[in-house]
Parts: structure tokens; sequence; C-alpha cells
């Protein structure tokens, strides 16, 4: 955990120090993209100013196809896509990127809450009785190859007073934390670094993008009152829970849009691109009469004349597509349910992400869910064109939120190098009482 | 999902990734932008410079500009008048002038000519005028003669400053200039000239002024005597002796020398015929 925690500061340390000088790259890996996006963060005095904390230099998504199931999974491939769209986008923006920012959606992340309770040291909490707080929680033991990526503070209670955001300067006699830790695989984490590596530009930030996806389609007041970001992917579909303004839980499964798009592949025999084709054009969820009359035409130029044409309805394509989606949504049902998220008082959904795409979604999302359902599309990207606030730029945005203003983690109160410094500051101390 | 399975670009290799940033970098921006620009101007400008055959056609380039300028009809001279000039200087001028045919005037070097007419000994100043109608106009100032310079030998004019003017036969024609002599009495002259001034009204009598040791001034009078003045402030020296003159007629009498070269200590010298009747006007008094 320490160790961990050194790693996760000295990212903290250098986003702070290069925010202000320099662009950063945010990266989203997906399973079917990479997303990446070229923000110049403003310094806080001029950001009150032009009302809105960075500019987007440029943006761009290009095909990944070393990653499976938001891992890597060749890496030659992978830092073969990562160089081309890093290569690409820089040349986009006209500048050289030397830091980046990266979210992925793999590695299994799984949620685990934790509580530390310690008596305040002199009334008025510190930033060292949070790190002591915090350093008392209970912390899961993980499995080898499991590691932390988030530790993230949701709630403080000082004495009987629960529901603080910021403890510090309050007084009180005892401060208890609740922590929501979130584990995902090390070598998912360790992948990703090292392949970042490999194009000469280091990370300030590595984080999970049901997260920033949360981040970046959630207005304040949802984030407040609770609500559960389901993040359709192509591989992978997350669920991401809020609730007072802090990230509570996260789980994703295994199905995603590309899964959808095989169906269609092997049910109609048909190539994988003109099945994603069909899927984009014709997709759908509910059939309608005027759907039986709807023909698709699925000749692609291979047949013979002396062949017939092969045409299905529109009603067929929605037969294929609709049992996964509904399989996907049982499955983000019992994840909502095992997670124990019927407790929080205002229950808004919404859905996000590449495969969010496919038409009608919503409305089986509310026949699931029995609630309302409402198409995430990021809201918090002033100055953004049109194209950047697609689906696809959902976890980028979400990033260079994140980024600009980033949420307290753990490693901001725990300095594993305090230790050491704190003795010294004491012997100082002590060398000037016994002399003077 | 996405339509992106199209793939628009092929992966760059490590390098190639490399050097794409290397171009987007700042080193690479000042690099182009500044050095490599100034480098090549300077390059291309040091061999032309080193090269003869350029230098050699700028040179004639600049000759043949020159050329088509300097005659354009206005600035063509094709005539020399001189004012103020005799005949003889005239001739003399015309000489370095150097104007056969018609030359431009931008050709004329005319500080070149003016320190060639200044060191004409009769030539004060001069003044060249163009008036842009191919007539140049020489106007020379001639210096004036105020007194005569004797070194033993000959005589010559001099103007206030000590400028010879011109050489003299002898003093004849010229009794109105006084004479000065002795070393560095040229380069006093203008001493000279004041206390010939301030002698005014005795001007007629001085005969000439003699430098003695190139430091003071020894007045010599048609008479003879001699006022001798002090190397410092010689003038009110001078002033005293007048004084003296208007009250006894000192000069008038048959003195042989006035000594005030140390003015605290005159000492009169009277000749020895005047020496004795003093005497004798003193033994009758008493």
């Amino acid at each position: 955990m320490i160790e961990n925690a050194r790693h996760k500061r000295e990212m903290r340390i250098r986003r702070d120090s290069v925010i202000k000088r320099s662009p950063i790259v945010m990266l989203d890996i997906g399973s079917s993209k990479i997303a990446a996006m070229i923000v110049q963060f403003m310094a806080p005095e001029n950001m009150e100013q032009a009302g809105h904390s960075f500019r987007i230099l440029a943006s761009l998504e290009m095909v990944s196809q070393g990653v499976r199931y938001g891992e890597v999974a060749t890496m030659v491939q992978f830092q073969k896509d990562i160089m081309r769209i890093l290569q690409n986008v820089q040349r986009a923006a006209g500048i050289k990127i030397d830091y980046a920012a990266v979210c992925f959606s793999g590695g299994r992340p799984e949620s685990f809450g934790a509580t530390g309770e310690v008596a305040v040291e002199s009334g008025e909490v510190t930033e060292n009785d949070i790190a002591r707080a915090m350093l008392a929680c209970e912390f899961p033991i993980l499995p080898d190859g499991r590691e932390f990526i988030h530790a993230l503070p949701i709630n403080f209670t000082l004495d009987h007073n629960t529901g603080l955001d910021d403890p510090r300067g309050q007084i009180g006699a005892r401060l208890a934390v609740d922590m929501h830790l979130l584990a995902v695989d090390s070598s998912t984490v360790h992948n990703l670094e090292q392949a970042i590596r490999s194009t000469d530009i280091e990370l300030v930030s590595l984080t999970t993008s049901p997260f920033m996806t949360g981040l970046a389609v959630l207005t304040e007041d949802e984030m407040k009152r609770g609500a559960a970001v389901i993040d359709f992917g192509a591989m992978t579909t997350s669920v991401s829970v809020f609730y007072a303004g802090q990230l509570m839980y996260v789980k994703n499964i295994r199905i995603g849009g590309y899964h959808v798009t095989s169906d269609i592949s092997q049910a109609l025999g048909i190539s994988f691109q003109m099945a994603e084709r069909l899927k984009n054009l014709h997709g759908g969820v509910e059939a309608t009469a005027q759907d039986d009359r709807e023909t698709i035409d699925l000749s692609d130029g291979s047949e013979t004349e002396f062949q017939e044409r092969r045409t299905i309805t529109r009603t067929e394509l929605i037969g294929i597509i609709r049992p996964r989606l509904e399989e996907i949504f049982e499955e983000v049902l019992s994840l909502l349910t095992e997670a124990g998220l019927d407790e929080i008082p205002s229950q808004r959904f919404v859905v996000a992400g590449g495969a969010s795409q496919i038409a009608g979604l919503e409305g089986l999302a509310e026949r699931f869910l029995r609630q309302r359902v409402r198409m995430g599309r990021t809201i918090k990207l002033a100055g953004a064109s049109a194209q950047q606030t697609t689906a696809g730029f959902g976890a980028v945005s979400g990033l260079a939120v994140h980024t600009a203003k980033p949420k307290d983690e753990m490693w901001d109160f725990v300095n594993p190098n305090s230790g050491r410094s704190l003795l010294n500051m004491r012997s100082i101390f002590s060398w000037f009482k016994e002399n003077w | 999902m996405l339509s992106l399975r199209h793939n628009p670009h092929a992966a760059p290799s490590r390098w190639q990734y490399r050097f794409s940033r290397f171009l987007l970098s700042r080193l690479y921006w000042v690099l182009t932008r500044f050095v490599a620009p100034i480098a090549l101007i300077l390059f291309v400008v040091f061999q032309l410079w080193t090269s003869q055959g350029m230098r050699q056609m700028v040179a004639d380039t600049k000759a043949s500009i020159f050329q088509k300028i300097a005659y354009l009809p206005f600035f063509v001279v094709d005539d020399v008048v001189i004012s103020n000039a005799t005949a003889l200087r005239e001739e003399e001028i015309m000489s370095f002038i150097d104007i056969q045919a018609p030359k431009s005037i931008l050709e004329f070097d005319r500080d070149e000519m003016r320190k060639n007419l200044s060191q004409m000994d009769a030539v004060g100043s001069s003044e060249i005028r163009y008036n842009y109608t191919g007539t140049m106009e020489i106007i020379l100032e001639p210096r004036i003669p105020a007194m005569i310079y004797y070194d033993g030998a000959l005589f010559e004019t001099i103007d206030e400053s000590g400028h010879r003017v011109e050489g003299l036969a002898d003093r004849s024609g010229r009794e109105e200039l006084f004479v000065i002599s002795g070393e560095g009495a040229k380069d006093s002259a203008g001493e000279a000239m004041r206390i010939v001034k301030m002698l005014n009204p005795l001007a007629d009598r001085v005969r000439g002024l003699v430098r003695v040791g190139g430091r003071r001034w020894d007045v010599v009078l048609t008479n003879g005597a001699i006022l001798m003045l002090p190397a410092e402030s010689p003038m009110s020296a001078l002033q005293l002796i007048l004084k003296q003159h208007r009250t006894n007629e000192v000069l008038n009498r048959e003195i042989q020398s006035y000594d005030m070269r140390i003015p605290a200590r005159p000492i009169l010298r009277v000749s020895p015929v005047f020496a004795a009747e003093i005497e004798t006007t003193i033994a009758d008094q008493s």
C-alpha cells in the first residue's frame, strides 16, 4: 500500500508542477478505440475570467487493435496504436506533448469500503489527523497481482457530525473517515505504464474510465443526490455510482458492443465490418410494424449475379441485437443489487459510452431498471466542438475535468516519506530545547 | 459503436514517432525559424564577399549607376566662374580645378578644392557654389595684409593671424603697415596687432615690433626709442607707458628705452645728452 502510495504521490506532484506550464494529453484506452485530447489548463486566476478551466487544443479518436476488454492484449500492437494516435494528435495540435493522463476501463475494478477513526491531536483537524485516520483504516488484503488505483475519502465524521467533505480546520475530538478503495489488476496498470513510457511521455494520472465518464456526463446535482452511470464500451460495460459528490462504486462486466456486432456477424454469416455497419445504420431495440416491411440489403459486392440477393428485415436485426442487450442489462441490474445501491435515495441512471448510441437503448434501459434513464452527453466541456461531446469522448472529457481539479486521494494526505522528515523536525526541535 | 474500423494512418515506428515529436519541439522551431535562415544568409554573404568576380561586378555596377546619376543634365558643370581673384590667381586656380571637358558636380571633391584654395597664401576663405544650371562659382575672400614680417633678409606681408599673404622686395609701397620681426613673431601676430591698436595715437611713430626670445615684445619707435613690454600682460604695461606719455610726454623726450619688463620696476633710459641736461637742471635747482 505504501509503495503504491509513493508512486501515486509522485504522479500527483508531477501533475501539480506541470499543469500550469504545459499542455497534457488525455488518453482513454478503450477496446475498440483510443480517444486522445490535448488540453491546456489555465492558471486559477485566468480560470475566473475565462469561465472554464481548460482549453482543448486537439482531439482525435483512433482504432485500438492491441486492447481487449480494456486491457492490453498485444503489447506490440498496443504500442503501435498509442504511438499512432499520439503522433497524430500532437501534429493536430502542432505542439510536442510530454505528459499524459490516462484512463482505462479494464483490469476488473473492484470497490472496497473502509473506515478509520482516530482522536484529533490538537483539537483542530489538520492534514496530519486526516492522514492518521486514513492509515487507521482496515485495508482489505488484496491477492497478488491486484493493487489500489484509487483511495478516495468519501465521507468524514467529526464527533457526531457526519457528511463532511473537508474537515480541515474544524474543531472536534474524534475524526472518522470512510474510504472508497478501488482495486484493479496490477498487470493492466503496469502494461499501460510500460507502453506510455515507450512513447517518451510521462504519466501524470492513471485512473479508471467509468469514474471519468461519470465526471463528464453527470450534473453536479445528480452527483450529489445520487446517480449511476452505465458506460457501454466495446467489450466492457461499466457501472459507476456517485453519491454526495463522491464516487461510491465501480464494477464492470465483460460484455459490450463488440459482442452485439459479433452476434450479428455470426447470425447472418457476414463479415465483422458489415455487421458493424448494419448495427450502426439499422440497429435498434424495439421492433414496430414498420420494421417488418423495412428490408436491409446484405450484399457486400462479392455475390455473383446468379445468386439471390440476401435481404433481412429490420425486425430480424433487432431480434439479434436485443437479447444481447437484455443480457447486459440483467448483469448490470444484478451488479447494482449486489452493491446495495437501493439505499441511495435518488436513482438517476445515465447511459453513456460508444455502444449507447444504438437507437432506442434508453427505452430498454428504462424497462429493465424501472427508472427514468437519461442519455449521457458530455456537459462539462466549455468550447468543445459537437464532435468532442459525442459518446466516444465522454471519458477523455471527464479525465480533463478530473486533471483540472483532482478529487482528494489518500496519497494527498499520507506522505510515505513523512515519517523520516517528521523525525528530523523533532530532532531539530529537541536539539534547540536542550541547547538553549 | 463507432465506425472506426478503417485505419487512416499507418502506425509509425519508434524512430518515426520520435522524429515527428522532434519536428514539433521548441528546439526544432528555433532551428528552422532563426538559426537556419541566419546561418544561410551569413553563408551566402560570406561566399559573395570572398569571390573576386562578384566584388568586381558590384564595383562596376556601383560605378555605372553613379555615372548615370552624375551626368544628369543639371549635375554637369561646363563653366567655372571665379570672383574676387586677380588674373594670375585665376590661372593658378584653374590649373588644379582640372576641367577640360564638362564634368559632374558630384565628381568634384569640394573639400579638397577648398583645402587647395586655402593653401594659397593670398586666399583667406573660399566658397564653392553650384546653381544646378552648369555654372560653378568659386567665391574667394582675399587675405588682407595687416603687417609686414621681416625675417632679417626678406619682407613679406602677413594677415592678422600671422599667415603669409605675399612676399615683398622691400618696404616701399607698403609704408602704412608696421613691421614685426624676431623669433616667433608670426605666431603672436595677433598680440602685435592689439599692441599697435592700443598705441593708435602714436601709430605713425611705430617703426616696428620685435619679438624677443619668442616670449615678449619690444616696440621700436621712429626716434629709436624702445618700449620693452613684459611677457605677462603686455597691454597693461603699455597702458602705464601711455599714461606716463599723456601726463609727462615721456615719449617725446630723448629717451633710449622704456623698460617695463618688470612692470613694478619701470626703468627709463635717456640719451647721455639729455642725462647731462637733467643733471645740470638738478644742480641748478639745488
